[in-house]
């Protein structure tokens, strides 16, 4: 079996980065740099999972989680967001988020959070 | 004149004086109510009454003497009639409300009867006064019956509501009632003149107790807000009670010493007045200074070097406080932004064992680290401008710049509460300012809107040259402030915020009038708020007009 597929959404070069190097050994990245392009390239298909940003340039990432709704694409998605609102986040759940990554993240969290997600599709 | 008569009328002017001076006062408050209108009326109807009062017993013939006794009336019969609408008012009695009507339709049946020689029969002579005195007719005593029982009504309820009120409000009802008794039981032995009878003392000391009322009533106004009269005296104020002081004890000591010289030296001269003239002058200084004392004592309970530093104290409070709010709001926002460059360096350290040989990880390294670092120095730089106090530095500022500091800072704030702000800055010169302080001032006016807006708002902000002024303009679709309000928001201390502290339009106001500049704002209910703030340019980019308007957008969805 190859190495599953990861999209990591996020405008900051440092967080995608980071993300790329707590995740990368394990699983084959792709990176968006705003909502558009990690719409995009969710629409084009072929990722097990998706790490979203939900301040985006372009597009916000529950803009982006609304319209994968609406074009019916089903990707498990996780949201990351500095704010630590449970408003956002019970937005995001409702979309359709399995769950809500506060930042600054822990790595044993990053990792444990992607493994239990990947391993339950 | 007798002794007598000289008290007589000295009371009476005394009383038309302090009484029409107190209701002038009242009735040229700034922040009028309907209850100083009628306190002022009442206190006119006084002043009417010892003026009349006094240029009746001063005619020379009866006729005339019947005529302002009549007149006089008038203004007696308006008394008990005002006294009882100023108190129903002031105590917010609605239950007596309904008895406001009837009582002025008294008042008024009575007016009509003063014409009557069944109220007032005839003129009598006075010879104590050496004057004429009106005389009772029959009717006279039903006038007499009302007059009392709504006189005394009213200090019962007076008393009661000082029995029952606690804090200030206990204060301000205690001095009124303790003053309106007084006046009233002074100024009721008036009536025995027309009965030809006296009692020692009250006639003529008693009328005394009327001016005595005026100056409780105006110690509860200025030391206990009563009737909500906020004051500020003002030191050209109490400088003109003192010099008005200082001249009559100079008036009094002439009076005497001429009298000195004239009994033992034989002749009235120069000299007195000269030597009066030089002990004042030595005697000036010392007795401005314990009468100020004094009066700062009975009206502020401190003396004006303890209340200098009371004022530097509450200032440096006012703005630490601020300086904390300001830096308490910042301060979640800065501990997240912190933080995020923070994992990112941490993740990048936990990988330098396994990746330190790989030359892309190396760059990566360098440049992320490195910017991230950079980005900790420079959240940790703004906090600092913010929170460390620092004497006011003017220097030549760009106000767009600062503008723009501030919304970074607010960033955070801003798009989690998904605020749209449009920008929109005129090309003018820099002005002379304190850029701390002026991004403070800012900071607040910003903090301001975005509790106005509560999410989803858009924010406008524009500077333009008007005049030789810069004019930076702070819109929101808030809200908005209520009327009322509006006219109190610069009130240190003035909230509508459970959790706020009241402070932050009062810097704000401060901030800018250390400036040399003007902040006015308005607000419609429901539709927003406009802070508009004005500085004075630099002078030497007057008369430089507009080059070019900037216009972008941040926001959630740019």
């Amino acid at each position: 079996m190859g190495k599953r597929r990861i999209l990591i959404a996020d405008d900051e070069e440092g967080i995608r980065e980071s993300l790329g190097l707590i995740l990368g050994d394990d699983y084959e990245l792709e990176f968006a740099m705003d909502g558009q392009e990690t719409l995009t390239k969710l629409v084009g298909g072929g990722f097990d999972l998706a790490l979203l940003d939900i301040k985006m340039p372009k597009m916000d990432g529950i803009e982006v989680m609304k319209r994968l709704r609406q074009q019916q694409v089903k990707v498990p998605v996780f949201v990351l967001s500095a704010y630590q609102s449970v408003e956002l986040a019970r937005e995001a759940v409702n979309l359709g988020a399995l769950d809500y990554l506060p930042k600054p993240f822990e790595r044993e969290h990053i990792v444990q959070a992607v493994r239990g997600a990947l391993a339950a599709t | 004149m007798s002794a007598h008569a000289l008290h007589y009328y000295i009371s009476l002017f005394l009383t038309t004086a302090t009484t029409v001076g107190l209701g002038v006062f009242v009735l040229f408050q700034k922040h009028k109510q309907p209850l100083h209108k009628i306190f002022a009326w009442y206190s006119f109807a006084i002043g009417y009454w010892s003026l009349l009062q006094a240029l009746m017993t001063m005619a020379r013939n009866s006729a005339t003497s019947l005529l302002l006794g009549r007149m006089m009336f008038v203004g007696v019969m308006l008394i008990p009639a005002l006294f009882f609408h100023f108190v129903t008012c002031l105590l917010d009695k609605d239950g007596l409300r309904r008895w406001l009507v009837p009582n002025y339709l008294t008042c008024v049946a009575f007016i009509a009867l003063i014409a009557s020689p069944a109220f007032i029969s005839k003129t009598i002579f006075c010879p104590i006064l050496n004057g004429y005195f009106v005389a009772p007719g029959r009717l006279f005593f039903w006038h007499l019956l009302w007059y009392l029982s709504v006189a005394n009504y009213c200090l019962f309820l007076l008393w009661k509501s000082v029995a029952s009120a606690s804090g200030p409000r206990r204060n301000q009802f205690l001095y009124l009632a303790l003053g309106s008794t007084l006046g009233y039981l002074g100024g009721w032995p008036n009536y025995l003149y027309m009965f030809d009878r006296l009692i020692p003392v009250l006639n003529p000391f008693g009328t005394y107790a009327v001016p005595l009322y005026v100056a409780m009533t105006a110690y509860a106004i200025v030391r206990h807000q009563l009737m909500d009269i906020r004051i500020i005296l003002r030191t050209s104020l109490v400088y003109s009670f003192l010099v008005g002081c200082i001249t009559v004890t100079y008036l009094v000591a002439v009076m005497i010493m001429e009298r000195w010289f004239q009994g033992f030296i034989g002749y009235r001269s120069l000299l007195a007045t000269g030597l009066v003239g030089c002990l004042i002058a030595a005697f000036f200084n010392p007795l401005r200074q314990w009468i100020q004392a004094l009066v700062d004592r009975a009206l502020f309970s401190a003396t004006p070097p303890e209340l200098a530093a009371q004022r530097e104290q509450l200032l440096v409070e006012v703005s630490k406080s601020d300086q904390m709010k300001a830096v308490a709001t910042l301060a979640a926002g800065l501990a997240h932004e912190i933080r995020n460059p923070l994992s990112v360096i941490k993740t990048f350290t936990e990988h330098i064992d396994a990746d330190r040989e790989d030359p892309e990880f190396q760059r990566k390294f360098k440049r992320i680290v490195g910017g991230e670092v950079e980005r900790i120095n420079l959240i940790a730089q703004r906090l600092l401008d913010f929170a460390k106090p620092s004497p006011p530095q003017l220097i030549s500022v760009s106000v767009p710049q600062l503008l723009d500091d501030t919304l970074e800072l607010l960033g955070n704030e801003l798009a989690q509460r998904h605020v749209e702000v449009t920008r929109q800055y005129q090309d003018a010169p820099p002005i002379l300012g304190d850029p701390k302080q002026l991004k403070q001032v800012f900071l607040n006016l910003l903090l301001n809107s975005l509790q106005a807006v509560n999410g989803h708002g858009q924010f406008a902000i524009k500077t333009a040259v008007v005049g030789q002024h810069l004019e930076v303009r702070i819109s929101d679709n808030g809200c908005g402030i209520p009327k009322e309000h509006l006219e109190r928001i610069f009130e240190p201390f003035f909230t509508t915020r459970s959790s706020g502290t009241g402070l932050g339009l009062a810097v704000v106001k401060g901030i800018v009038e250390d400036h040399g500049g003007k902040i006015s704002i308005e607000s419609r209910l429901n539709e927003g708020t406009t802070a508009s703030v004005r500085f004075p340019m630099a002078l030497s980019g007057l008369g430089m007009n507009s080059v070019t308007n900037n216009t972008d957008q941040i926001g959630l969805n740019p």
